[in-house]
């Protein structure tokens, strides 16, 4: 097998940081190989990338050491046209790796840049378009396009310039379930089956596994910590992974818990969702549909806190939201789910009091909220924004906290107990002296969160608060808040498309389809609706269906 | 709206983007020593036709993004008739003590509708050129470098994403309980993170720009081409009959 790259204690230090970004790095990379790599955030997965592409000195500024080959040359030494032939990236944010304003100008680009003649130009980009399925959307604007069309429309990109080695650079992050679904779909479908070399990039990865020849994890403090195929580190390996932060995905996990505890003897070991079904089956064990817990386990006398009637609201001409009714008691943790544009922002909004309703009532505890201040219900209503930096207004993390209660002129000796409490809560206390701004992403979630419960705020929303954050991030902030929900009584709302985020801590799912309320239930009974799931692109989480074997295999229930 | 009309197939969005462009600059410079308010008039009146007639565009749409035109060239009737250099002879009629004259007013109306026809010529160019052929024909027919040409499309498609993002900033800051009330110090809270979002963006897309393998060299293929058309000539031989008419309409009053 040849070479695709090859790295000697590559080490990569940017301008003014004190420790490298990539710790020194050895790796080999074979031709045709798909890749998974792996490592908690910090670990310099994202640089590494730049640097196979050889934008790691020449765009990006920073300090290189050690050896670096691909293709047997030093990216850093290719011409920029050069490059785009060998090294593919696929970046994270849709929104900031195109130029163009239509999907096929934005194909067509990178191929001018490298000088194709027009006809092959032409040729390709037919082709392209025909393998990721946007035909449909050839003349469409870029910005009219969901999240999941964008990356495809990048991965048409990239397939056009036709390099050896692709690299994917946490792609999906902002993907519903299944957009998700379907990009990995695309990649595993065309690229993968091409004698590429395929590097995945992700946190979270859930569909595919099978597909992966080679499963790579960095350690925090640089370096390799395993190296194998897919079935030896998830089987053999996982704590180690676990130890690190590192997320191993659900199938894997339980099916490695089974046969720790002597429940089954895999052969192969299960890597998808479909493999550990057909084994299962296999084994003679049956799945086992859960016991429905029936109604909605509490139903409080006092009035809800919000209830919708109704409500219906537009931005100028488009209907944002149609006839939504819902309930959210004291106390309750809610999820808001549903598709892209389907109407939960606005809806938050609303919940805010920045915005009424244009039709319908929306009650705040029994009172119609049209005869409330919008500032007396802001300070019982937190919200907590997707990016975290926008609430930011202070220029330390310390007068960001202490800002409501200085504003309301409160003296600091009466509210100092209050933020010691916050920043041990939210594990602040080291940086209560720094700018917000200078924050690690995860502490900049925990801050927006933490100046949100400043106040006497009874309800709190949460605009995807995981996005962007690790296993370990998404851990800790949710365990933050089921905390907040359980001793202070606090009411949650979090808008997420996370489906093993719901049901792992959303007592009640609320989700909206095209621009009404689909469901409000139990999340136990949403998950049961199949026929809605489908319609309004939602999957149940790979831990729910894994659940309904457990039990069976937990038992040894195998017809005799 | 915009893109609705850019797109149509119409004569004058198949002019070349920088002939139409050469032509507003060319009335702009045809219309500095024209002091009568008629020349103006004139010219407005025809645009407004061609807009609509060759362009395809709905009047009432044109008429709504005129209107600012109209006030800004109101006040300048209005600023003539009330703080004149120099009051006019000819008295028309009087406001309160206040006399209007005749001269004044026909300044005022001239410098208005002067305002007026470079308003509705940049609306010409702006309503029937889709940006991304203009920048192609800057490329082509002006030689601007590739780099500033696509570096401009990458910035304009940031602008509604900042659009966007300070919607965003302003909701999260009165959620906050600050903004009821707008100031200096209301704007630099928004400029921090409008500013931190701007570079991490511009930096992305430039990388992401470069893995495509753009390195802003002319050293590149041009899959849309630009052609000098027959529509370029029609539009040439218009606007030159035009030019010839404000040429003869508006010597005698100017002199």
């Amino acid at each position: 097998m040849m070479n695709a790259a090859a790295m000697q204690s590559l080490t990569i230090t940017y301008p003014a940081e004190e420790h490298p970004a990539l710790q020194p790095l050895d790796l080999e990379i074979n031709k045709g190989e798909n890749i998974l790599l792996l490592g908690p955030s910090g670990s310099g997965k994202s640089t590494l990338a730049l640097a196979l592409q050889g934008l790691i000195p020449r765009a990006v500024e920073a300090e290189m050491t050690g050896e670096l080959t691909v293709h047997d040359a030093a990216p850093k030494h290719w011409k920029i046209t050069e490059a785009c032939r060998h090294v593919g990236i696929l970046f994270q944010d849709p929104e900031t790796q195109f130029c163009m304003e239509t999907v096929e100008d934005e194909i067509i680009f990178g191929m001018e840049n490298i000088g194709l003649p027009v006809g092959d130009i032409k040729d390709r980009l037919e082709h392209v378009l025909k393998i990721t399925g946007l035909k449909e959307q050839r003349f469409s604007r870029l910005t009219t396009l969901s999240g999941g069309l964008k990356q495809k429309t990048a991965t048409a990109c990239l397939l056009a310039l036709d390099p050896g080695m692709f690299i994917l650079d946490e792609p999906t992050a902002n993907l519903d379930p299944k957009s998700k679904e379907d990009f990995i779909q695309l990649w595993i479908n065309t690229a993968a089956r091409q004698n590429k070399t395929l590097l995945f990039i992700e946190h979270n990865m859930e569909t595919g596994l099978e597909h992966i020849d080679r499963v790579i994890a960095l350690r925090k403090e640089g370096g390799v910590l395993l190296d194998g195929p897919p079935h030896t580190v998830f089987r053999e390996q996982a704590h180690i992974l676990e130890q690190e932060g590192i997320h191993v995905p659900e199938v894997c996990r339980t099916a490695r818990r089974m046969e720790q505890e002597g429940n089954i003897t895999w052969s192969p070991f299960p890597l998808s969702l479909h493999e550990w079904e057909t084994q299962c089956m296999q084994h003679g064990f049956q799945k086992r549909e859960e016991p429905f817990s029936g109604l909605f386990p509490h139903a409080p006398a006092e009035p809800p806190l919000i209830e919708a009637e109704n409500m219906t609201f537009s931005y100028g001409s488009k209907r944002i939201l149609d006839n939504v009714s819902f309930i959210l008691h004291a106390g309750e943790f809610t999820a808001l789910c549903g598709s892209n544009g389907a109407g939960k922002s606005t809806l938050a909004r609303l919940l805010t009091g920045l915005e009424d309703p244009e039709g319908g009532t929306l009650f705040r505890n029994g009172k119609d909220t049209r005869h409330l201040k919008t500032r007396d219900i802001l300070k019982q209503t937190g919200m907590v924004f997707q990016n975290p930096e926008h609430q930011f207004i202070c220029d330390t993390v310390e007068d960001e906290l202490t800002f409501g209660w200085r504003a309301a002129g409160l003296a600091s000796s009466s509210f100092h107990k209050e933020l010691e409490k916050l920043l041990d809560l939210f594990q602040l206390q080291e940086k209560r002296h720094s700018n917000p701004f200078s924050l690690s992403q995860g502490q900049k979630r925990r801050l927006s969160v933490a100046v949100m419960l400043t106040g006497n705020q009874k309800l709190l929303i949460l605009d995807e608060p995981t996005f962007g954050q690790d296993e370990s991030g998404t851990k800790a902030l949710m365990g933050m808040l089921k905390k907040w929900q359980q001793k202070e009584g606090g009411t949650i709302l979090m808008i997420t498309h996370d489906m093993s985020l719901v049901d792992q801590y959303a007592d009640k799912v609320l989700l909206l389809d095209n621009q009404c309320t689909a469901f409000e239930g139990s999340t136990d009974a949403l998950f049961k609706q199949t026929d809605l799931l489908e319609k309004a692109s939602v999957k149940v989480p790979v831990s729910r269906e894994l659940r309904t074997w457990v039990t069976s295999l937990e038992r040894q229930e195998t017809p005799c | 709206m915009l893109e609705h009309y850019q797109q149509k197939d119409r004569f004058l969005q198949r002019v070349n983007p920088s002939l139409k462009l050469g032509a507003v600059l060319v009335i702009i410079i045809m219309m500095v020593p024209v002091f009568d308010p008629w020349t103006p008039l004139l010219l407005f009146g025809v645009t407004v036709a061609l807009i609509t007639g060759l362009g395809g565009v709905h009047l009432r749409f044109l008429g709504l993004l005129l209107l600012p035109f109209l006030l800004f060239a109101f006040s300048f009737v209005w600023i003539q008739v009330v703080f004149p250099d120099e009051r006019g002879g000819t008295i028309l009629f009087t406001i309160g003590s206040l006399p209007v004259s005749l001269e004044n007013v026909s300044t005022g109306v001239s410098l208005g509708m002067r305002a007026l026809v470079f308003g509705s010529w940049s609306l010409l160019f702006v309503l029937t050129t889709e940006p991304s052929r203009f920048m192609l024909s800057l490329i082509q027919q002006c030689k601007l470098p590739p780099r500033f040409g696509y570096g401009m499309m990458a910035a304009f498609r940031f602008l509604p994403l900042f659009r966007d993002e300070l919607r965003q900033i302003r909701t999260a800051h009165r959620i906050r309980g600050l903004g009821e009330k707008r100031g200096l110090r209301q704007l630099k809270r928004y400029f921090i993170p409008l500013m931190a979002g701007a570079i991490r963006k511009a930096e992305r897309t430039a990388v992401a720009m470069e893995s495509k393998g753009f390195d802003g060299s002319r050293n590149r293929t041009f899959y849309h081409r630009i052609h000098w058309n027959r529509h370029d000539a029609y539009f040439t031989g218009l606007f030159l009959l035009l030019l010839t008419t404000i040429w003869f309409v508006s010597t005698p009053w100017s002199a």
